[in-house]
């Protein structure tokens, strides 16, 4: 008996070193252990056996070996179960190098690309973004600007006439008068837009361009406030301090009137050819609301005061991307396009 | 405006300053600077020469011996080369306009140097001869040591000058210069009048005072028409101006100086001078050689009936004046700013007197300005002398302004606490007058800056700034009332429009200009309704506003087709008819053709825009017959509809066109009137869900194809069921085992409710009722 159970368990021994797969695992398993298996008609035996002791050793023995192996069955089903596995991460070994093909990207355009980040400043800092019409009354434009017919300034803006008597608007500070109409001091208001000058385009000069007007009002504004909050603005848009400097620029609705430049970013302020070598890059014109302007949007200029800059955003995003030509944004090209997220 | 650093010398010392910083501060403090221009960068060992000999060589040249610094050896092909002569020479290895002068061979002879014409030289525009030298100067001198040669010009932004009358002269940033570097400002010379008192008075007649404010005539006999002495030809044409003869020159030279415009006539033309304007169209020679056509109105200078200048802008041919002139009439007068500068605007010139006079020019600068020219001619012309007394009418209409306002307010104003005597100084050095009275100030504006510059307190806080300087000004932020701005609705559904169809549609972003382009318009024969016209368009290409984005957007579909086969642009941008602005989404599809293309794309689009209504929680958005558009065709296009008004159009390019391109391709074009978006509002509300299982119930229902589907869609979704939570088209199929002229449609429908979960009895009672509902509307199940 004890020789047979021996050769039973040294057969399985063979058997099951051979076995692979959880399949042939479980095909031993039924083959060793199943109920038509040496071992169960083995138990089922027993019972012939007269000699209690025997019948005893005999039953233990049975027992013990099956308990072998079903121990072994089990270390085999999961060692064969884990092998299993593993093969089947490593046959299925990805290449990640291999290339992707994804769909076409989409694109915003530069402007709005600048013009968010730049909206987000100034509404970060409680201004009301407002709009206004790019066909636009002398009044608006001109008139209630403190720039009354005839006056030379309006050549400086060379203007696009329209026959239904309307011009298109040569800046986008016909915003100040339309929003002093409804809005009450203190006012923070920006108003970013297309304007058109009638002028001769090159790399730098475009007849259609986007600016961004600006406006506070309130008691007891400074020329020192309006340089900070410029300096403010820039530094957040340039991410880093940037050099300005202010001088006199004339604009008939403003009254002390100013350019304000920044260190040419080409060159860092040595002097190139964007600058004209002179260093300094004109990027805001801006100034104190001249108390007319006031008095045309119906707001008291001996209680108020304020200022106003008109941020030229076309330049702007030029010198952000490095765009050489001014014409590129209005090409339509997609070769340009898709180059903005 | 061009300024010359030794003519500014005269007023305000300057030779010790390095014309940079005069530059950079000039820019920092008064207007804006363009350029510098050092004369020695250019030109070099020019020096006074006689020619000793002078032999004919060909028909053309001749041979000299030239003395200069030493004798030279020299070719010149002058028509004025005659021994004796006493001119100008470079020597060789010298600069001309930064052209070196070597020595050359010519005609086998050897040239060192160069004998010079004016031009040449860099002092006037003639080239027609030798420059001669008519002052005595010794032989061998260098140029820079017998005139102001060796000048720095800096060159001024005229746009920045726009409101400043009294920059339009040297004198002007002489005195800028003065309050700038704490100098001393010297006064020029003039004639004293008082001794033409006795004279008669000249015949002057002033028709229109509100037009001519003050004219002065001068009559002066006994002038010789010569060349000008030379420091004035070199101050003249380093300062941009041509030099021609001492009468011209003069007015010029007075003009730059201090910014006073003079006329001089031939007086032999001059009997009476009237100020009128003209009462009809006339057409009149101008000194330029050039008959103009003057508008009736035009302010004129008239001797009795006859007209003879341009009032403010440019003299007539006849009474010029010639070589032959002996007696001159000057002009100096002041005329209304506006009619002149309307004047120019309609005659469509502009001159260096109108320039000026449409600032708001000081009427006492007129008589300054008479009084120079005087002084001056007196010393070239000493033998001249007045016929007549200088005859005045003066109806100036400013007076010096006065200003009240006080010290507090400038430095608040300023947000600087400057002190009172720098803000005095400042504004003493610029010849305002002060008057304090503790903090009070009465500040009185000189006349020069009194016509239209200084009026208002702000004035005077720009001046006390600018000189004190902007940099000097420590930058505060402001003390603000804490507010939440305003949102902007419309800017923030133009963004979520953008990134929709940036990120969700792969579509690039454009922005174009809104006006058409006629010439692309022809090609495509498009033909704008009533587009707005534009009384000076950029080109004749582009006379009209846009009143659709298409061509536009097509033109830039076709340009780059040339590049890539398949692409989406869109554009927000603005539409222009005769009363009215609107604000438009334009979006072009561009793919490879294929049979089926164009309807593809219809129903791409109608997907697109519907996930942009939903995502902006618009009302259903609908669709209705296309009311026909130009260039796309009928048959693939709809209006678009919210609220029963038409908001847009789609559709696919009329087939027409597509011979325009060189590409086969399927080009789709979409356009909604940006209104349509901003109705959106925010659902606010949360429904609860029910947490009771739901059944997703699927019938495919059998409609003739000629049907228009949404009157089938109205008749099959008017089925009402209480458990009924959505229903949703989840296919549609035509083909193998359907009847030819059937289309199956399913309808699926999301049955459930919020109380229970539901029974098979609850299914089947539904799916009874819904085919009962079928049967009543004669529709069957596939």
């Amino acid at each position: 008996m004890k020789t047979i159970l021996q050769n039973f368990y040294n057969t399985f021994l063979i058997d099951i070193e051979k076995c692979s797969t959880p399949e042939q695992v479980r095909d031993i398993e039924v083959k060793y252990l199943g109920k038509k298996s040496e071992i169960h008609s083995m138990l089922k035996n027993i019972g012939s056996i007269e000699n209690v002791k025997e019948k005893k050793d005999v039953g233990k023995a049975i027992n013990s070996t099956k308990n072998d192996i079903q121990r072994i069955i089990n270390e085999r089903k999961e060692l064969v179960e884990r092998k299993s596995i593993e093969r089947r991460i490593l046959e299925n070994h990805i290449d990640w190098s291999m290339p992707v093909f994804s769909s076409s990207e989409g694109s915003l355009h530069p402007i709005t690309i600048v013009r968010r980040e730049i909206e987000s400043i100034f509404t970060g800092m409680g201004f009301t973004i407002v709009d206004g019409p790019e066909m636009e009354t002398e009044y608006y434009n001109f008139e209630a600007l403190n720039i009354p017919e005839f006056h030379p300034a309006r050549d400086m803006q060379d203007t696009f006439h329209l026959v239904n008597s309307m011009i298109m608007r040569t800046h986008t500070s016909n915003c100040q008068a339309r929003s002093m109409e409804y809005m009450k001091p203190p006012l923070r208001i920006i108003s970013p837009g297309k304007c058109f000058r009638y002028e001769a385009v090159d790399a730098s000069h475009e007849t259609a361009f986007y600016q961004i007007e600006g406006l506070l009002i309130d008691e007891k504004i400074t020329i020192a406030n309006l340089i900070a909050v410029m300096k403010l603005f820039l530094s957040e848009i340039f991410k880093s301090d940037i050099k300005v400097r202010l001088r006199p620029g004339y604009f008939p609705f403003v009254e002390p009137g100013f350019e304000l430049d920044i260190n040419c970013l080409i060159c860092g302020g040595i002097g190139c050819k964007t600058c004209k070598n002179s260093g300094w890059l004109e990027l805001l014109p801006c100034g104190m609301v001249h108390p007319n302007v006031l008095r045309y949007g119906k707001i008291d200029p001996e209680k108020y005061n304020g200022f106003a800059f008109g941020l030229g955003l076309t330049r702007l995003v030029m010198m952000k991307f490095g765009i050489p030509d001014i014409r590129l944004l209005n090409s339509g090209d997609i070769r340009f396009l898709k180059q903005f997220k | 405006m061009k300024i010359s650093l030794k003519w500014l010398d005269d007023f305000v010392k300057v030779s010790d300053i390095d014309p940079k910083e005069i530059f950079n501060l000039l820019t920092m403090k008064t207007a804006e600077t363009e350029g510098i221009y050092e004369k020695k960068d250019y030109y070099s060992d020019i020096i006074t020469a006689r020619i000793l000999k002078a032999i004919k060589i060909d028909n053309k040249h001749y041979k000299c011996v030239v003395k200069a610094d030493k004798e030279y050896n020299v070719i010149s092909g002058a028509p004025n080369t005659k021994e004796g002569l006493i001119t100008l020479f470079v020597k060789p290895g010298g600069y001309l306009n930064k052209t070196k002068i070597a020595e050359k061979s010519f005609a086998g002879e050897v040239s060192s140097g160069m004998l010079l014409s004016g031009k040449e030289a860099g002092i006037n525009n003639d080239f027609s001869k030798l420059f001669e030298l008519t002052e005595n100067f010794e032989v061998g001198l260098d140029i820079s040591s017998i005139c102001d040669y060796d000048d720095s010009i800096i060159e001024i932004d005229n746009k920045s000058l726009t409101h400043r009358p009294d920059l339009w002269g040297i004198y002007g940033f002489a005195r800028e210069i003065a309050a700038i570097f704490k100098r001393p400002l010297k006064n020029y010379d003039i004639i004293d009048s008082s001794f033409s008192e006795s004279l008669p008075e000249f015949p002057i007649e002033i028709k229109d005072s509100k037009l001519c404010y003050r004219y002065i005539g001068v009559c002066i006999k006994n002038v010789k028409i010569m060349q000008s002495p030379l420091n004035i030809q070199v101050r003249l044409f380093h300062t941009g101006h041509s030099p021609k003869n001492n009468i011209i020159d003069l007015t010029n030279y007075v003009m730059t100086e201090i910014g006073q415009p003079l006329h001089a006539f031939d007086k032999n033309y001059i009997e009476k001078i009237v100020v009128d304007t003209l009462k009809e169209e006339t057409i009149f020679t101008t000194l330029d050689k050039i008959k103009r056509n003057l508008p009736k109105n035009t302010l004129m200078i008239w001797n009795n009936e006859k007209p003879i200048a341009v009032a403010g802008i440019m003299g007539g041919e006849d009474s010029e004046i010639s070589d032959a002139t002996d007696s001159v009439f000057l002009e100096s007068a002041t005329f209304d700013a506006n009619h002149v500068r309307k004047s120019t605007v309609l005659m469509g010139i502009r001159t260096e007197s109108s320039s000026r006079f449409e600032k708001f020019l000081d009427p006492v600068n007129a008589m300054t300005g008479a009084l120079r020219f005087i002084y001056l001619l007196k010393k070239i012309n000493p033998e001249s002398h007045l016929t007549h007394k200088i005859t005045d009418l003066n109806f100036n209409p400013f007076i010096k302004n006065v200003i009240h306002t006080n010290y507090s307010f400038i430095k608040g104003f300023i947000g600087e606490n400057i002190d009172n005597c720098t803000i005095k100084s400042i504004l003493e050095s610029l010849e305002f007058e002060i008057k304090e009275d503790s903090d009070n100030l009465t500040i009185t504006a000189p006349s020069f800056r009194s016509t239209k510059d200084i009026s208002i307190k702000e004035d005077i806080v720009e001046e006390v700034s600018r000189i004190y300087g902007f940099d000097n000004i420590t930058p505060i932020l402001p003390f603000q009332k804490m507010a939440v701005p305003l949102k902007n609705k419309i800017n923030e559904t133009d963004n979520i429009i953008k990134d929709m169809l940036t990120y969700s549609f792969s579509m690039n972003e454009t922005d174009s200009h809104p006006w058409y382009d006629n010439k692309f318009n022809r090609k495509i024969l498009y033909k704008p309704l009533n587009p707005v016209e534009f009384i000076n368009p950029i080109s004749n290409d582009n006379t009209y506003l846009r009143t659709s984005m298409l061509p536009k957007m097509l033109q830039f579909a076709f340009e780059n087709l040339k590049i890539f086969d398949s692409f989406s642009l869109y554009e927000i941008g603005h539409l222009f008819s005769k009363g009215k602005e609107d604000k438009v989404l334009s979006i072009i599809i561009v793919d490879k053709k294929t049979k089926k293309g164009d309807e593809e794309q219809f129903f791409r689009m109608k997907s697109i825009i519907q996930n942009l209504a939903s995502r902006l929680n618009l009302n259903e958005i609908e669709f209705s017959d296309t009311l026909k558009h130009q260039i796309l065709n009928p048959s693939i296009s709809t209006e678009i509809i919210s609220d029963k008004e038409s908001l847009g159009y789609m559709g696919a390019l009329h087939p027409q066109i597509y011979s325009q391109l060189d590409k086969k391709a399927n080009i789709f074009y979409c356009e909604i009137n940006m209104n349509l978006f901003y109705k959106s509002v925010r659902n606010e509300t949360f429904k609860m869900f029910s947490i009771y299982p739901q059944t997703l119930l699927d019938f495919s229902i059998l409609k003739p194809k000629e049907e228009f589907y949404s009157d089938f869609y109205a008749k099959v979704s008017s089925f009402n069921h209480p458990l009924i939570k959505t229903i949703k088209v989840t296919s549609v199929y035509e083909g193998e085992n359907i009847n030819s002229g059937y289309q199956s449609i399913t309808f699926r429908f999301n049955v459930g409710s919020n109380k229970r979960t539901l029974s098979a009895e609850d299914l089947t009672d539904f799916q009874d009722k819904f085919i009962s509902h079928l049967e009543k509307i004669n529709y069957k199940l596939r």
